[in-house]
């Protein structure tokens, strides 16, 4: 078997972000950001005519997230024994949409974020990638365009559960519990950087690639498994003394239906895109006797226009809604959404090179972190600028 | 009334011009799909083709291998995107770039001349590509054009 076609390629980019009255994605973004870079290099070879391999190391930095540990983003063979047959085995990037396997590629979208209602950005570790196995294929169906299938199956890893970006939700669903119980008073509770563990993954994906020139339409569901656990600090106030107690807490989720609906439209330079997508999970906490299921959703629509050879406009608008079931009533109801309208604009100064602008218009507080925003504005800013190039 | 007659004659001169001035372009290839003659087939239609550039279909009817082979800035690659794979080159690019960088796919060799091209198709089994029209294959034996079927 004849080894051919070695190849190495690898991205890096650097990015500066600002906003207004809110921090976003860990970073202290009020004062201004620079914590928001990616570098990769990948591999890929392939051994005589079916059996093909590569593996990919990336690096980044999200505000607490990443700080430049070098991580395994994929790696796996792959054997294709039909075109409409093929096996891959090791880490693989997870089929969730469109753009989920794509998504840390800056050099392949207009923007320098994706949608956050469907690609977001806090949640992206579980979605990301899987340990496991897959099959694929490519079916041509006479006339009616053709279809490309996977199911896979797995574990996967969330490499930086302390960074910040996992306080919300815990703090989310232990809030789910907690308001039912007899305190005397609300309790404070404060999650103690959590620690989750990815158990189990599986799904499938379909992409129909349509008669219609330019037409594809597609549907990703998933389902997993992950445990979360945190040391929870919580202050019971009472009339004399407020209590306070550390408690270890375990909980158990099990997303259930993670289904991504996706369609997209390409004429000349013309792309229009529309992703759509649901989550319904279950948690359950061993010391309480009732589970808790919630569903959570978005979508977003993005308009993307290739003005000339070395200047992109794009412009989305992206809706992401929270479960309010179970929660406190104080809460206040923009932590429930989080309605982005974005514009920017992608400079190809070369054919490796890209510098990207863009500014967004927020409504709301959903999937902010607690930890960098004490308070919370529902009404807010941020711009972006990220410069990235490939080779 | 006479005079609204030879606006008319003018008119349909002024477009006979036209007309002469763009049919030699129409009736001229701006690029020839070529195979080795190792492949059986000597028609295709434009999907197959498509399917076969994007890394889709990888295997001839007869399972053996397919090479996919490209030219690199050229007018002929860009009439080829246009007509055959129906992207700009840059698409292009960016599609296999994903392909790339997710690992599931390499892609096709490119060159820079259609010399360099020939050279390889006539002499790799399986082999498909294009080059600028309408080519010479004089002396190229192991090649074959491919008739296009839109």
């Amino acid at each position: 078997m004849e080894l051919s076609q070695v190849q190495v390629h690898g991205f890096i980019s650097q990015g500066y972000m600002k906003t207004t009255d809110n921090n976003f994605l860990t970073m202290m973004t009020k004062d201004g950001s620079f914590e928001f870079n990616e570098a990769a290099v990948n591999f890929s070879f392939k051994l005589g005519a079916k059996l093909k391999g590569g593996v990919q190391l990336f690096s980044k930095d999200l505000g607490r997230e990443g700080n430049h540990n070098i991580i395994l983003d994929w790696g796996y063979g792959d054997y294709r024994w039909k075109d409409w047959l093929g096996f891959r085995l090791g880490r693989i990037k997870t089929p969730r949409g469109f753009y989920n396997e794509t998504r840390d590629i800056d050099a392949l979208r207009s923007t320098v974020l994706l949608p956050q209602s469907v690609y977001d950005e806090g949640m992206k570790d579980p979605a990301f990638a899987y340990q496991g196995a897959g099959i694929y294929g490519f079916l041509p169906l006479n006339g009616g365009g053709d279809l490309e299938y996977e199911f896979f199956g797995g574990t996967f890893n969330v490499y930086d559960s302390r960074s910040g970006f996992w306080d919300n939700n815990f703090k989310f669903l232990i809030d789910g519990f907690t308001r039912e119980m007899p305190f005397p008073a609300p309790p404070v509770i404060t999650v103690r950087e959590p620690f989750i563990r990815g158990n189990y993954i599986y799904g499938s994906a379909l992409k129909w690639n349509t008669p219609l020139e330019g037409l594809r339409v597609g549907g990703s569901i998933l389902y997993a498994g992950l445990d979360m656990q945190s040391d929870v600090e919580v202050l019971i106030p009472t009339e004399l003394i407020t209590i306070i107690q550390l408690v270890p807490i375990n909980l158990e989720v099990e997303v259930q239906d993670h289904i991504v609906y996706s369609a997209e439209y390409k004429y000349e330079n013309l792309t229009l895109a529309w992703e759509k997508h649901t989550n319904k999970y279950i948690v359950r906490e061993p010391s309480f006797q009732t589970n808790r299921d919630y569903e959570t959703g978005g979508w977003y629509a993005q308009l993307t226009y290739q003005l000339t050879d070395w200047l992109t406009v794009s412009s989305y608008y992206s809706d992401s809604r929270d479960e309010k079931k179970y929660q406190p009533p104080e809460k206040p109801d923009h932590d429930y959404w989080l309605i982005d309208e974005c514009l920017a604009l992608a400079f190809n100064l070369t054919p490796n090179w890209l510098v990207k602008l863009e500014g967004h218009y927020m409504d709301g507080t959903y999937t902010l972190g607690i930890r960098e925003n004490p308070e919370m504005v529902q009404y807010w800013s941020m711009f972006a600028v990220k410069t990235s190039f490939h080779f | 009334m006479e005079e609204r007659s030879m606006i008319w004659q003018r008119y349909v001169i002024v477009l006979c011009l036209c007309l002469l001035a763009v049919l030699p372009a129409m009736g001229q290839d701006e690029f020839v799909v070529i195979v080795n003659t190792s492949v059986s087939n000597s028609t295709m239609n434009q999907n197959t083709i498509q399917t076969i550039f994007l890394g889709k279909k990888t295997e001839w009817d007869d399972g053996s291998p397919i090479v996919p082979v490209t030219l690199e800035d050229s007018d002929a690659q860009r009439a080829f995107m246009r007509k055959i794979i129906k992207k700009t080159p840059r698409s292009f690019s960016t599609y296999w770039i994903s392909r790339l960088y997710t690992g599931k796919a390499i892609p096709p060799r490119s060159f820079q001349t259609d010399k360099d091209l020939l050279d390889f198709v006539e002499s790799n089994d399986g082999s498909i590509g294009f080059v600028t029209g309408p080519a010479s294959l004089e002396g190229r034996d192991h090649i074959k054009k491919i008739n296009v079927v839109y």
